[in-house]
């Protein structure tokens, strides 16, 4: 499968029908809005309901409170004691979700071929091993502070609904291997800025293990950040 | 709380309203509720759903109860709407379909486990067994390709095992028929709970067909098109074991009573105060439906709303884990088939019901192909090495 779109009958846009078009906007006069006002109206419904709505939902208490968790937490969080197993939360269900994501990247290369500059399957597996190791590294990191790997926290539950839009594109039959490296691309992005962020919590919390952990993930998907936006280029044409 | 049918009076129709605001509350928690509020707001709006087919059926066969149908059905849409809008967006459709198979499981348990008559205890219980599988099915299509656990939405109360297989649960349609009760004979909780579990599964067959073609992924929509098929012949099944001679009024009379029993069973055991309060105001509200209906009931057919109805409610719906039932009738009826209106053992199955299977599975089984060699895991599949493949 050829890598770029190709010429053909979209028919999304005005200039596909320009005839109906301007019969469509000749009836504006006559027919004009039934009520006033503009798009900012949805703010006030919006508004109403973010006052009167409570959160998604909460972070599981972790087993006996151990020592650890009140003082990274303490350290870390000030007014907002959950926020490092949160995060931790969420990151180990987007390495678990990025793993089956490079799963089905793999499905694809393995259908249409890899393109000049593109990934190989080695490559694929490569990240995909290496997105696993982040996971399971980050389920021992949770139970040792007492915390359920297993649970949803909200941030998890927030990045899985994020990612839904993107693992609709990689398994997509009809997406080409480099629409879906163009898919995973706002993956990486996201998972480099995010362990950035656990690498700065750590710090804050005076967790020296876990920085070195930490930094190390980190300069992970910086390569795969960087093995990715190549092989974008690549599939693009750009140098 | 002790609950009068033919009594009991609830709001008059005429004070049950709404507004849009009303009609869009805060929708329950997908992670902090516990997972029988998620069960009964799915199940409440499969309820209501089929209090709109059936009205709307009935409108079209009965000229002269269009208006107190449409009055009557205007409310119940707008019940439909509030309950349905519980479920919280970040609960995705894959999510809602997990929720949707436990309905099947503990709501078919505890109806299979209250119902007097044996023959449809069986016929429940067969039921279950292959609802029961589809949740190991949509558990393994959420672990491979979304890389979530099931058990988040589960929380353990449900088993995530292989049940009558999804592969095999395909027959031909005469062997989807069973015996009816008789309208004369049969106990009120009977009715009842066949209207239940037959409004339980044609919603969740019109959910699948819905959200089926919303699915990216290949096998995702194979397996969405397979179960919605079994879907179809689960509710050909529980259609079949409602006395067909019952007159249009008296089905609807049933129907309300269906509905109060429902939101009855609903207040029992909801543990969310805001949706519990939902509940309490949609009994009253059935239960003033209840009174309209069974006075055009007595009006036109001349016959006393208490032919049909007793004073007494059953005991409630069971909103608990029915793990131990289900395993037992897993142990003694998985290799069940059915040969007609009788259950059989699978030797025994009919060679149109070979036929059309074989048929169906010919370009391979979307059931079987996502969980192969799938068990659950507490955190998904990747949270056990031994069970990865890299």
């Amino acid at each position: 499968m050829n890598q770029q779109s190709h010429l053909g009958t979209n028919r999304t846009g005005i200039a596909a029908a320009l005839q109906r078009a301007k019969e469509m906007q000749a009836g504006m006069e006559a027919f004009p809005p039934t009520s006033q006002g503009s798009a900012q109206d949805i703010a006030q419904v919006r508004i109403a309901y973010a006052k009167e709505a409570g959160p998604l939902g909460s972070v599981p208490q972790p087993a006996g409170l151990k020592n650890k968790v009140q003082t990274a937490v303490k350290a870390v969080v000030g007014e907002q004691p959950t926020l490092f197993m949160d995060k931790l939360g969420e990151r180990l269900a987007f390495e678990r979700s990025g793993t089956r994501l490079y799963e089905a990247l793999l499905a694809k290369q393995n259908a249409f071929g890899s393109f000049s500059g593109g990934p190989t399957a080695g490559d694929l597996k490569h990240v995909l091993n290496e997105e696993y190791n982040h996971f399971q590294l980050l389920q021992s990191i949770i139970e040792q502070f007492g915390g359920d790997p297993t649970a949803v926290t909200p941030a998890a539950d927030i990045q899985g609904t994020m990612s839904q839009g993107i693992r609709m594109v990689i398994v997509d039959p009809r997406t080409t291997l480099l629409q879906s490296l163009e898919a995973i691309l706002v993956a990486e992005l996201a998972d480099f800025t995010c362990w950035e962020t656990l690498v700065e919590l750590a710090q804050q919390a005076g967790e020296d293990d876990l920085v070195q952990s930490f930094k190390q993930a980190h300069m992970t998907e910086q390569e795969h950040l960087q093995k990715v936006r190549t092989w974008v280029a690549a599939g693009q044409g750009r140098t | 709380m002790a609950l009068n049918l033919l009594k009991d009076k609830g709001v008059p129709l005429a004070n049950q309203r709404f507004t849009w605001k009303e009609l869009v509350q805060p929708p329950y928690s997908k992670l902090d509720d516990d997972a029988f509020t998620r069960v009964r707001v799915i199940l409440m709006n499969g309820i209501e759903s089929e209090a709109l087919r059936f009205s709307h059926a009935c409108a079209r066969m009965n000229r002269d109860l269009q208006l107190p149908l449409a009055q009557v059905r205007r409310v119940e849409q707008h019940q439909q709407t509030l309950v349905n809008w519980l479920n919280p967006a970040d609960q995705s459709p894959l999510e809602t379909t997990i929720g949707f198979e436990q309905v099947a499981i503990e709501v078919t348990a505890s109806v299979a486990e209250s119902e007097p008559d044996p023959y449809l205890a069986q016929v429940f219980r067969f039921g279950l067994l292959e609802d029961f599988d589809h949740m190991y099915r949509y558990a393994a299509l959420m672990d491979r390709v979304e890389g979530k656990d099931a058990n988040t939405l589960v929380q353990s109360y449900s088993d995530i095992l292989p049940g009558r297989p999804t592969s095999l649960e395909h027959r031909d349609p005469s062997d989807d028929l069973r015996t009816p009760y008789d309208r004369t004979q049969a106990a009120l909780v009977t009715k009842l709970n066949a209207m239940t579990i037959m409004a339980g599964e044609h919603q969740t067959h019109d959910y699948y067909m819905t959200i089926g073609p919303t699915f990216a992924d290949p096998l995702a929509r194979q397996l969405y098109a397979e179960i919605a098929s079994i879907e179809e012949q689960h509710v050909t099944q529980y259609e079949s074991i409602i006395d067909a001679t019952e007159t249009w009024l008296e089905k609807w009379l049933l129907h309300e009573a269906t509905e109060v029993y429902n939101y009855y069973s609903c207040v029992e055991y909801e543990q969310n105060a805001h949706v519990k309060a939902i509940w309490e105001r949609f009994l009253d509200y059935e239960l003033g439906q209840l009174r309209f209906v069974a006075d055009l009931f007595e009006q036109q057919e001349k016959r006393d709303a208490a032919e049909v109805l007793s004073e007494a409610l059953p005991a409630p719906i069971r909103y608990e884990s029915h793990r131990e039932f289900v395993r037992e009738t897993l142990r003694q009826e998985v290799q069940l088939s059915a040969a007609g209106a009788s259950f059989v053992d699978r030797s025994e199955e009919t060679e149109q019901t070979r036929a059309y299977r074989d048929h169906m599975n010919a370009d391979g089984s979307p059931s079987d192909t996502v969980s192969a060699g799938y068990i659950w895991m507490p955190g998904t599949e990747l949270a056990v090495p031994a069970h990865v493949e890299r």
